[in-house]
């Protein structure tokens, strides 16, 4: 989860930047899918190299894979904005934060939490690769230690660790938060 | 500090709006100046209603952009009740209401309405007390939670017309404000703002290309020519209210402005 936040952290102002500011767009507009098409084991090669055996190493990886996602959508958010309530806001003498934190922030969210899903799906199992092999901890690490030992009900058992531990995750707080974020969009059954 | 464009000369009761020797030209896109207003002057006494009616092209819109001061002209003069656009804005006390109603949809009617008020530094709770009396006040009590997908056009219109008025302006501009309403919500939203104007005398400019809102609205119509807009006349509306469309004398009214634009 930390890891994931670090890229949020780092995804959500640097997308908003880019939306926001045309000439930072139109530089790094070449580079983002340039990072999105770069594979995380890629990403894992050099993690070692640089990094070694470490956590270090996860962290990149995780980082490097959940960061363009982010980035990417929350630019496409902010491409979403509606002039018109730039607009209202102006009429109304409204200085630019304000404008950031009202317009332009809630409009980015649904965006940026379908970025921030995908970055989490992605993370997790880009992270389990990464600990398998360039780390001396962490789940990746013993599955690859039950596969060396030939165990596999360990394997069989983290497997399901993992995945009641995503849907959880899923069921009990990410999606519960978004019905109660996006409460205010129509929904589509319901026309 | 002698500013050109100041105002101090008004006298004792500056009219709420005047207007002297507006010029505009903005730039086409061939690179060539277009003229979009020239030499107009207008005058507007304090509480009044006043239609500014014209074809599309006559640079209406354009004019209501220069009194709210998003717009300035390249000549002329804009005072607002004894002040410069300026001065008037940093009171908060000219509103500006738009052809669409413009409400966030994240937002429920009730912090919609607060949204008027929150480029200022006013304290929450205040913001709410006020809005929860602009919301009464349009006639929507009991919308408050409401989400605006769960409003109707007309009360989306009230809601955005409650946002100009919790800051209680001494102005109120309206662009083209109910032409996108079917006309039985637009007869009813007229009802309505003539209602809210006795309860609250403001001035009010607005921009329409309709002769009959015009006519049942307001005092004095400006009628303004296309391109480049000048106001071609002013004419007096010298009717009681409640004014009927079907009236002999509102539909004369109609008719003589019909055949000036």
């Amino acid at each position: 989860m930390a890891l994931r936040s670090g890229a949020t952290f780092v995804g959500l102002p640097f997308g908003i930047v880019l939306g926001a500011n045309r000439r930072a767009g139109e530089f790094f507009e070449p580079v983002i899918p340039v990072l999105n098409t770069v594979s995380s084991a890629i990403w894992a090669i050099f993690a070692i190299i640089w990094f070694g055996i470490s956590n270090a190493t996860t962290i990149f990886v995780v980082f490097m894979t959940a960061m363009p996602l982010i980035i990417t959508n929350v630019w496409q958010g902010t491409r979403t904005v509606n002039a018109d309530f730039i607009e209202l806001a102006q009429v109304l003498r409204m200085p630019d934060w304000k404008v950031m934190t009202k317009i332009y922030l809630p409009t980015i969210l649904p965006y940026f939490f379908s970025g921030a899903r995908l970055a989490f799906g992605f993370g997790w199992r880009v992270s389990l690769v990464a600990e398998t092999i360039g780390s001396s901890s962490g789940v990746g690490y013993r599955l690859r230690q039950a596969a060396d030992l030939i165990q596999t009900d360990h394997v069989f058992a983290w497997t399901l660790t993992l995945v009641i531990m995503m849907t959880t995750i899923e069921m009990g707080i990410l999606k519960p938060l978004e019905n109660y974020l996006f409460r205010w969009k129509k929904e589509a059954e319901a026309q | 500090m002698l500013v050109p464009e100041a105002c101090a000369d008004m006298g004792e009761n500056p009219p709420a709006i005047s207007l002297t020797g507006i010029s505009k030209h903005f730039a086409a896109a061939d690179g060539a100046s277009l003229e979009v207003l020239k030499n107009v002057n207008l005058t507007v006494a304090e509480g009044r209603i006043v239609a500014l009616l014209g074809a599309s092209g006559s640079g209406k819109s354009t004019l209501l952009n220069i009194i709210s001061g998003i717009v300035k002209p390249d000549r002329g003069r804009v005072c607002l009740c004894g002040a410069t656009s300026e001065e008037f804005n940093d009171w908060r006390a000219v509103s500006y209401m738009f052809q669409e109603d413009r409400l966030l949809p994240w937002r429920t009617a009730i912090r919609n309405v607060e949204f008027g008020l929150e480029a200022g530094s006013m304290a929450k709770i205040e913001r709410a007390r006020r809005a929860h009396e602009a919301l009464p006040l349009v006639g929507l009590s009991g919308f408050e939670a409401a989400f605006p997908y769960q409003l109707s056009g007309g009360m989306r219109s009230r809601v955005a017309l409650a946002r100009s008025l919790v800051t209680e302006p001494r102005i109120l501009l309206m662009d083209e404000p109910f032409s996108r309403l079917d006309a039985q919500t637009r007869a009813l939203m007229h009802q309505e703002l003539l209602r809210i104007h006795q309860l609250k005398p403001m001035t009010i400019v607005f921009v329409t290309h309709d002769v009959e809102e015009a006519v049942v609205l307001a005092d004095q119509v400006a009628v303004m020519s296309p391109r480049p807009g000048t106001i071609r006349e002013v004419v007096e509306i010298a009717l009681a209210r409640p004014r009927d469309p079907t009236q002999r004398e509102v539909a004369d009214y109609i008719q003589r402005l019909r055949a000036r634009i």
